[in-house]
């Protein structure tokens, strides 16, 4: 599987509502499905008492289990638990999310019979554990090296969170991949007239909670990034949202009944709009039902594709605006591009599509790349690329991008003084020079900010530290700070007296939201722990699978007629007695740990094999009075070790180990008569 | 040791000369430079060839950082040890290793312009990017943890360099650095007239309306603009590096109104 021996790299997309893990493999790319076959997999969490869930099976238990089922992940990472969109957006969330000392938001669940609390960098992990569990699968291999996706516009505090989130899942992360650069990397292997000239591309990638658009040039050897521009709390769950809040409204008007209140209600009317929308992508109409949605009433509506768009409207436009400040910011105008490409789920709304084609007078859209897979594809390519590899298909492209946020320090006042100014190219590192305005000065407190606004509390805070120096008249100090922003984005600030030639380098302090190298060790072991414990209840299932198997392959055992014939009506009560009390003990004994089960299996085994046993003797016993019955009871013997060789095999393909045994040592019993 | 006596008498030449005629700088220069190859002078061994002559003439300007340079040279490439024949040593022609950053070359060494102001017309952008496609941090990712460093190091000094020379703005700033006269670009502007006449577009730019008015203030600034980078291309020629740094100043207002005109476009 692995050319040159070499564990290969992974692409990983990880999205709000949905992830997807790709691999470069033979010479393309090959999108990995699922344990469901799905290419795509939920990004969600769940945990009840006895187990935690990744994926589909979180999803798809998600109405039974509301309050402990965690998603959008994504919109949490990196934010403070006062950002507005956090506040807005747990309005909207089943799960409970509360602030730590430090204002970060965690998540607080039930599992394993105990209150417990996550961040969402954890959450994040158990998702990119998945995937990459889903990859080892497929490769049949172990995989260490992955290339993961954020959306362009994340921050400074996004981007250091996702990359610690790959961290706790155990993942070496080789690169932060911008999305849309993925798409367009995609894009690029796709294109067909693969020539050498100059190629202006838009990319418009329109995800479950996430919007980026940015503004690529596509030359030979290179795929260079002009602008980017975005908005990370814009996405395909904001549609969502309008059409439950619709349906709320419209149950009211007919029922007289608010259902706001009630989660598992709005859980399952979610799922149900998410359906709608995407068959309105291509019907004009559709109806959104849900049985017994509430105090035993249905729920039914018809809705049309105009009114999902006037329900979106301000959405969709405001999608549209963020095209425009691209292209302002690249200094190019419309006509200059020569292909618009789309990403994202999101993208396949039809209303969406004409506003972008409207917005680019006409022009068609590229829509031959798979909307879903696009970004992990790409991402699949560049880890190829970065682990190394080379071939003649991927051309070896590398990725000049830009940043999409200033950077900057606080000045007297509060005002934001840019460092590095949006859409420089990275890696950059840019200095200034600061002094004092007081005399005889012994500290320098810098603030670290990064965003458009004027004033830097409407900004993010990135980070604070304080310089001391020596106390001298005020401005003769020369405190040279040193911006160095590196190629995932992540900024490193370091500042230096020169005056004196006094050299200290600083790193950003953690006290913001950020994870200290202690609190990620810690996340490390617990995510270990979380897996080990996903182990042990994988065990017990299979021990309960196994025990339920044998007692099932005994009763069909004992219903043969070769061998039902044969057993006294005592010996058949004694048997049936025992695997009803079996069954009845696995009803009452959900928690039971794998040796209980291994125990039972054993109990079941000492009632029956005597009594097969004592009925092979007995054929035996049969044959000494003359030749032709011996001949016919071997042949009777013989038959009846063939009758339970053949539930030997069931048990083989059942995969239950503990059955191969127990039929192993009936039939060596047997046959050392 | 031999190369720092020799060091020292130049650079006295040099300045012992500069002080005698102070007001042709620029044409004493070229022909003190020319003088160098002359075979004739008496302190001048047969054996210098013209690039360690730059480096004595750069001496002058960087006197502290003379000998380092004589160490950059001798030491060739860290990895195959190999001595460099092409300027700047970035990256090494025979085994292609990223060199660690040496910052006695400046940005205009690193695309291989003259140090002055107007170098309009010099293709920056196909310079640029060829650096870009030897240094770029993609390209050495699965190198060593060094090799990865001074990628990372060097392409963002590449991505500096071109950002900085590109603008009129930046290019003035960096050049008067380059001479030691730091630009503050945060002291306070005195000039009551400058202040008046900034207020005003201020609010001229407030109450405009209509696009019409803002590309008319627009065309305007940029004008002005224009003049003022002018006027610094002629003061720092002459070396008059006060008038200079007050034409940087007017140009950073201009510059500003510029970007706030566009904003609001």
């Amino acid at each position: 599987m692995a050319t040159n021996g070499k564990t290969p790299a992974i692409g990983i997309d990880l999205g709000t509502t949905y992830s997807c893990v790709a691999v470069w493999q033979r010479d393309r790319v090959e999108i990995i499905a699922n344990d469901q076959g799905n290419r795509t997999t939920p990004s969600y969490v769940a945990f009840n008492n006895t187990q935690r869930m990744i994926g589909d099976a979180a999803k798809n238990q998600a109405a039974t289990n509301p309050t402990n089922t965690v998603f959008d992940a994504k919109r949490l990472i990196g934010r403070r638990f006062s950002d507005q969109e956090v506040q807005s957006d747990m309005e909207l969330w089943p799960f409970k999310v509360i602030a730590d000392v430090n204002g970060k938001p965690m998540i607080a669940v039930d599992y394993n019979c105990e209150k417990k609390q996550f961040s969402a960098e954890e959450i994040s992990s158990m998702v990119l554990a998945k995937m990459l569990d889903i990859a080892e699968s497929f490769l049949g291999s172990t995989v260490k090296n992955a290339v993961i996706t954020v959306p362009a516009y994340f921050n400074d505090s996004q981007r250091q969170a996702t990359k610690d989130a790959g961290k706790i899942a155990g993942l070496n992360v080789l690169r932060i991949l911008h999305e849309p650069t993925a798409a367009a990397i995609a894009y690029r292997l796709e294109m067909k007239n693969c020539n050498n000239d100059r190629r202006n591309v838009f990319v418009f990638d329109l995800g479950g909670g996430t919007l980026d658009v940015s503004l690529l040039v596509f030359e030979k050897d290179h795929i260079r990034v002009k602008a980017t521009t975005g908005d990370t709390h814009l996405g395909g769950e904001d549609f969502d949202n309008n059409m439950v809040t619709y349906c709320v409204k419209e149950f009211k008007r007919k029922n007289k009944m608010d259902i706001s209140g009630n989660k598992r209600a709005l859980r399952r009317l979610r799922t149900a709009c998410e359906k709608a929308k995407r068959i309105l992508s291509c019907s004009t109409m559709t109806t959104i039902e849900v049985d017994s949605l509430y105090d035993g009433i249905d729920f039914h509506s018809s809705i049309s594709r105009a009114k999902f768009e006037e329900l979106n409207k301000d959405y969709l436009n405001k999608c549209i605006e963020f095209v425009g400040k691209c292209l302002i910011d690249a200094k190019m105008d419309k006509s200059s591009v020569h292909d618009v490409v789309l990403a994202g789920g999101s993208t396949r709304i039809p209303k969406l599509q004409q506003l972008l084609s409207d917005f680019f007078d006409g022009k068609d859209l590229c829509k031959c790349i798979n909307a879903d897979e696009a970004v992990a594809y790409g991402a699949a390519v560049h880890a190829y690329m970065l682990n190394g590899e080379s071939s003649e298909k991927v051309q070896n492209a590398s990725l000049w991008e830009v940043t999409p946020l200033s950077l900057g320090l606080q000045e007297d006042g509060g005002i934001m003084k840019v460092i590095i100014p949006r859409n420089t190219s990275i890696p950059t590192k840019m200095e200034d020079v600061l002094t004092t305005h007081f005399d005889n000065q012994t500290n320098i407190l810098i603030h670290v900010y990064e965003g458009e606004r004027k004033r830097t509390r409407d900004n993010n805070l990135l980070g604070k530290f304080v310089l001391e120096i020596p106390p001298v008249p005020r401005g003769v100090p020369q405190i040279s700070v040193c911006f160095e922003l590196d190629y995932d984005g992540i900024l490193h600030v370091s500042a230096e007296e020169k005056s004196r030639g006094i050299s200290k380098k600083l790193a950003i302090t953690n006290d913001k939201g950020r994870l200290s190298k202690k609190e990620i060790e810690r996340m490390i072991s617990e995510a270990e722990k979380y897996k080990a414990e996903d182990e042990m209840y994988r065990n017990k299932v299979q021990s309960r699978h196994a025990l339920e198997k044998y007692a099932y392959n005994m009763r069909d055992a004992i219903n043969i007629k070769e061998i039902s014939l044969k057993l006294s009506p005592e010996d058949k009560k004694n048997i049936n007695d025992a695997i009803d009390s079996a069954l009845e003990w696995l009803e009452v004994s959900m928690d039971a740990n794998p040796n209980d089960f291994d125990n039972m299996r054993s109990t079941l085994s000492s009632v029956f094999n005597p009594v097969i046993v004592k009925m092979i003797k007995d054929e035996d016993n049969v044959a000494p009075p003359d030749t032709v019955a011996s001949s016919g009871s071997n042949s009777v013997k013989n038959g009846l070790l063939s009758i339970l060789a053949n539930f030997a095999l069931d048990a083989v393909y059942s995969a239950a180990t503990g059955d191969i045994i127990g039929f192993a040592s009936v039939i060596v019993d047997c046959l050392s008569i | 040791m031999s190369k720092n006596k020799l060091c020292t008498p130049l650079s006295t030449l040099l300045r012992r000369t500069l002080t005698s005629f102070p007001q042709h700088f620029t044409s004493n220069f070229s022909q003190i430079k020319l003088s160098l190859h002359d075979s004739s002078l008496p302190f001048a061994p047969p054996s210098h060839n013209p690039t360690c002559d730059y480096y004595y003439s750069l001496g002058f300007f960087r006197k502290s950082l003379c000998s380092k340079s004589a160490e950059e040279i001798q030491r060739g490439c860290w990895n195959c040890h190999t001595v460099p024949h092409s300027e700047p040593f970035l990256v090494c022609e025979s085994c292609r290793c990223i060199q660690p950053v040496d910052s006695s070359v400046d940005y205009f060494d690193i695309f291989g312009v003259e140090r002055k102001y107007d170098i309009e017309g010099e293709n920056l952008e196909g310079k640029y990017k060829d650096w870009q496609k030897k240094l770029h941090p993609d390209l050495v990712h699965s190198k060593s943890q060094k090799e990865r460093d001074f990628a990372a190091e060097q392409s963002a000094r590449v991505i500096d360099a071109y950002r900085t020379l590109s603008k009129p703005l930046s290019r003035g700033i960096y050049l008067l650095k380059l001479y030691g006269e730091e630009v503050d670009e945060e002291q306070t502007i005195s000039d009551s007239e400058l202040l008046a006449e900034i207020l005003e577009i201020r609010e001229a730019v407030e109450e405009a309306t209509n696009s019409e008015t803002l590309n008319h203030i627009l065309s305007e600034m940029q004008e002005k603009l224009h003049n003022w980078s002018n006027a610094f291309g002629h003061a720092f020629q002459s070396q008059n590096f006060e008038e200079a740094k007050m034409a940087i100043r007017r140009m950073t207002y201009y510059s500003r109104v510029i970007d706030e005109v566009v904003k609001k476009l």
